[in-house]
């Protein structure tokens, strides 16, 4: 009788009706149903029924859930947890935040970690890019810049092979009256599309195939124009080094390089038009400028590895023999080139792994703390499980009610971790400059840390899961009895705690007394209200005789010196360096144009011999200054008076210098050969060093400004060696400011876990003080006696934590040329630091055991 | 328990629920509301009603014989309970007392 209408209705009140509610509804529909048919037809009624169970639908008549043992068990175990972490406040919080300090720290670190893992991954054919390196076997150095004499080599040796070359050059924007900087011009080859992923927002991708035509980023392009839409104007750009200004077309628009990405630039200008301007320049083969990218596809890696290699090994000019080329995969080329010259903005695979380390180091520690105080506080809960065991729990069961307190404990901790870190990056950015991006947080990420925080939920409610599960509850239920063996587990956790802890602070001390030390190093010079300015343009360098007596008039200078090097700065120009009766083996010289004034200017001792004087300066070929580490190379014991050779010509050695540092201290000194050039020379002075008066300093600087106006159109460009000097060092303070913040977190999470440890421990021996107390012990004696156990647990600990820290300490110092000596006074400060802390907490909470009224505890 | 107020709707099934004196169910309620105040209503928002009114105690049910024209399905039958019907009566009360309040303000 029941057609398809009626079949379709019943299913769908079965499915959607509890079976309480089912015959009421369904006798009511068909007594309708019945009516409808009988009042209008059986198809109409039929339809209606359908109609009326549909919207019968109600939500009280919905399936209940089935009131199953297990569903009922589970919600028993959530209400518990809730009442529990209620009644124990002091537990639950001290729990709970320490798990999201651990989580927190570990989110920050995995998120940083994964930004530096992700440079470079953006190109298409990203595996098939690789950077050329050029490997000099001879002095075992690895060099990312080659000659163009090599690159054009590579280009014979290699056919099928895209090679994209980028050559760095000092340029000038002249736009609409203005002179503009830019530190990212490079000139590049034609083939930068096809090896790179850039993105081209408009205009053509064979501009650079053109002498005259550039490409712009688009923010350099929103600067200048304040829109995109470019193409075709006319950019003025005046190029330092070849002493010309180019007007160049804007050949394209090209999406800014995304900040995870190790080649950054805002001009790319063609390099035949270097190779025009640079004609005799770029012949040099000692000329290494160019940083050049490979599209090699897999299969031909090898290929070209052995055959092209060899090929390349026969056309390669005599001298530099010693080369040979290395494929560095494009992936590896941010993180792994801390041994490659010639780079310098580079992440480092050491940092990466330190902060994993530190990261692990902390979240371990948190979850000994989970472990520690869970099992503690669980074993008040004997009576508890005692009482589930009596009516029938099985073991399991105890095992599955704390696993899932653990799990909503550890749930709960990583939302608030993400929350926090999700309002906290900006400022987390500024402190510690980790450059975390929250935006690259995908739904995979999120998936690994539930997976993880799972993880560390089951890893770390298993310990007192089974603790309890094991424990033999029948006789006693409502005895406090420690069983067999936690309390050791507990302390061995602890010990764990501190090792990590007591690492940490004396790393971190390590690391903070080598940057203090190198800071007040003695560099050998006068660095006070120096002032370094930079003459970039060939025309005023000529006049820098003039220039200097002009600015010598201004009252608040007090000396000047024009040099060829910046200060601080790396010497860029070397020369072949012998010296009668020395050995076969070459050296080579750093040189560096200077001029008469600039010893004293600078404050550098003569150790032996004299300065340059004015006669000197008219014989400027025929003498030399060296310093002391020139001449040490020579072993003799006075050079003064005596002829070296240096760039081929034979020079008197009229004085000697004190070493002095030119940078920072993560160089050593070079030997160093000091001339009075003339003017267009190689290594003619093309920079001021300016000793100021340090009253009225801005009045000072307006009149430099003024003087300097009259001289050059270009921008004043000067800067204060203390400042440059301190930059330096950038690297060290911000690798110290983190690892001091970490550090910081380790001991805030450790001491969290002792305080909860040792707060828990103390009340349940109440009783105990209460009776030695009673029998006349004395506040010292419980003191020494309650806080003996945790004092001793820690000087353990340090045994194995400061020689550890003395040996990451001594590898890492191992970078430094100058560095601290590890001295005994470090590691007692780190021991004292970690044990008054530690002390503070203990004494606190025993003190407060100690004053307990035992007439109140013995009562009970 | 759930509140012990009645809403208007509620009141209606209840009064009507004591008028066929035991032998309400689902369907004749709603006939008789129909019957009696025009209004058309499904049958599920009677039983969502009646099944409001039982939680709150103002009725109470048990299952009637079976029968062909049904599909062979129990009838459920409600009563009202004594609750029931003193909650009637208060409710009238107050309507009384607040109608006597009315009647001395507006002219008749």
């Amino acid at each position: 009788m029941n057609s398809k209408r009626i079949r379709l209705g019943l299913w769908f009140i079965q499915i959607t009706c509890s079976s309480a509610f089912r015959d009421e509804l369904e006798g009511d529909l068909f007594e309708i149903y019945e009516r409808n048919c009988s009042k209008k037809s059986r198809n109409v009624g039929q339809w209606l029924f359908l109609w009326n169970a549909f919207t019968s639908f109600r939500f009280y008549r919905i399936h209940k859930f089935k009131n199953s043992n297990s569903t009922n068990m589970f919600s028993n175990y959530l209400l518990v947890t809730i009442r529990h972490s209620r009644r124990h406040k002091i537990f639950s919080f001290v729990n709970i935040f320490s798990l999201v300090i651990g989580l927190f720290t570990c989110f920050c670190i995995a998120l940083f970690i994964k930004g530096e893992m992700s440079y470079d991954n953006f190109h298409e054919k990203g595996n098939d890019l690789y950077r050329l390196v050029v490997h000099d076997e001879k002095n075992e150095t690895l060099s990312a810049k080659m000659s163009t004499h090599l690159s054009k080599l590579l280009r014979q040796s290699f056919p099928q092979v895209a090679v994209c070359s980028f050559g760095n050059d000092d340029i000038r924007i002249e736009h609409k009256g203005q002179s503009i900087i830019s530190e990212g011009f490079y000139w590049t080859d034609s083939t930068f599309f096809d090896v790179f992923s850039f993105k081209l927002i408009n205009g053509d991708r064979n501009a650079l195939k053109d002498k005259n035509r550039i490409l712009i980023s688009e923010s350099l392009s929103e600067r200048l124009y304040g829109h995109t839409n470019v193409v075709g104007e006319l950019l003025p750009l005046k190029i330092y080094d070849g002493d010309i200004t180019l007007n160049m077309v804007i050949g394209g628009v090209v999406q800014d390089p995304p900040s995870n990405s190790h080649i950054q630039f805002e001009i790319l200008g063609p390099m035949p038009k270097a190779q025009e301007i640079y004609k005799d320049l770029v012949e040099l083969q000692g000329f290494y400028w160019l940083s050049s990218y490979a599209l090699i596809h897999k299969t031909t890696l090898p290929l070209i590895q052995e055959s092209h290699a060899a090929e390349f090994n026969k056309r390669r000019p005599e001298n530099s023999n010693s080369q040979s080329l290395y494929f560095q995969p494009l992936s590896k080329a941010y993180l792994y080139s801390a041994d490659i010259n010639g780079w310098t903005s580079l992440g480092s695979i050491t940092n990466v792994r330190l902060f994993a380390a530190i990261g692990a180091l902390i979240l371990l520690i948190s979850i000994f703390n989970y472990i520690n105080l869970s099992t503690t506080r669980l074993l008040t809960r004997k009576k508890e499980v005692g009482l589930r065991k009596s009516i029938g729990a099985q073991p399991l069961s105890i095992v599955q009610q704390i696993m899932t307190e653990s799990i909503i404990y550890c749930l709960l901790s990583a939302i608030i971790a993400l929350g926090l870190l999700y309002v906290l990056t900006p400022q987390l950015n500024t402190l510690i400059s980790l450059n975390l991006n929250m935006k690259s947080v995908g739904l995979l990420d999120l998936a690994f840390v539930g997976g993880a925080v799972l993880a560390i939920a089951l890893s770390s409610g298993l310990y007192p899961a089974f603790v309890l599960a094991k424990t033999r509850t029948g006789n006693q239920p409502d005895k406090y009895e420690t069983p067999k063996g936690s309390l050791d587990t507990s302390k061995i956790l602890l010990f764990f705690q501190y090792i990590a802890t007591i690492l940490l602070i004396a790393c971190s001390l390590i690391v903070y007394t080598q940057y203090k030390y190198m800071r007040n190093y003695n560099l050998g010079v006068r660095t006070d209200n120096l002032v370094n300015l930079a003459v970039n343009d060939k025309a005023v360098q000529q006049k820098i005789p003039a220039l200097k007596n002009s600015l010598l008039a201004i009252e608040g200078i007090s000396a000047i010196t024009a040099t060829g090097e910046t200060f601080p700065g790396r010497m860029q120009n070397t020369w072949n360096y012998s010296w009668p009766g020395m050995g076969e083996k070459g050296q080579v010289i750093d040189i560096v144009g200077v001029d008469k004034e600039y010893f004293d200017v600078l404050n550098i001792q003569f150790v032996s011999g004299s300065n340059f004087t004015r006669e000197y300066v008219q014989d400027s070929a025929k003498s030399v200054i060296l310093n002391r580490a020139a001449k040490e190379l020579t072993e003799k014991n006075d050079l003064v008076g005596s002829k070296v050779t240096i760039g081929g010509s034979n020079r008197e050695v009229i004085g000697v210098v004190e070493n002095y540092h030119m940078q920072s201290l993560h160089h050593q000194i070079q030997p160093t050969a000091y001339f009075v050039a003339p003017t267009g020379a190689r290594i003619s002075p093309d920079n001021l060093l300016i000793r100021l008066n340090i009253e009225a300093l801005s009045k000072t600087i307006r009149a430099i400004e003024n003087t300097w106006g009259d001289f050059s159109s270009e921008p004043l460009a000067f800067s204060f060696v203390d400042d440059d000097l301190a930059r330096q060092y950038t690297s060290e303070s911000r690798f110290m400011y983190t690892l001091q913040i970490f550090t910081g977190i380790a001991i805030l999470v450790a001491l969290t876990g002792l305080f909860g440890l040792i707060t828990f421990q103390t009340r349940q021996r109440f009783k105990e003080i209460s009776i030695r107390k009673a029998l006349g012990a004395g506040y010292n004696h419980l003191l020494l006696y309650l806080s003996s156990g945790f004092l001793k647990l820690y000087l353990l600990a340090s045994l194995f934590g400061l020689p550890m820290a003395f040996y990451f300490g001594l590898n890492w110092l191992q970078e430094y040329p100058i560095r601290i000596s590890l001295d005994v006074g470090i590691f007692i400060a780190a021991l004292s630091i970690g044990l008054i802390a530690s002390l503070t907490v203990v004494i606190s909470q025993v003190r407060r055991a100690i004053r307990i009224n035992p007439a109140n505890v013995l009562k009970e | 328990m759930k509140g012990t107020n009645i809403g208007e709707f509620e009141e209606l099934v209840l009064l009507v629920v004591g008028i066929l004196k035991g032998k309400a169910y689902g369907v004749n309620v709603m006939d008789h509301i129909k019957e009696e105040s025009n209004r058309s209503v499904s049958v599920s928002t009677v039983h969502s009603a009646l099944n409001r009114l039982e939680d709150k105690g103002f009725v109470e049910s048990y299952f009637g014989g079976q029968s062909e024209l049904r599909g062979g399905r129990k009838k459920r039958m409600y009563r009202i309970t004594p609750y029931g019907i003193a909650t009637l009566q208060e409710a009238r009360l107050q309507r009384e007392n607040l109608w006597s309040q009315l009647l001395t303000v507006i002219p008749e």
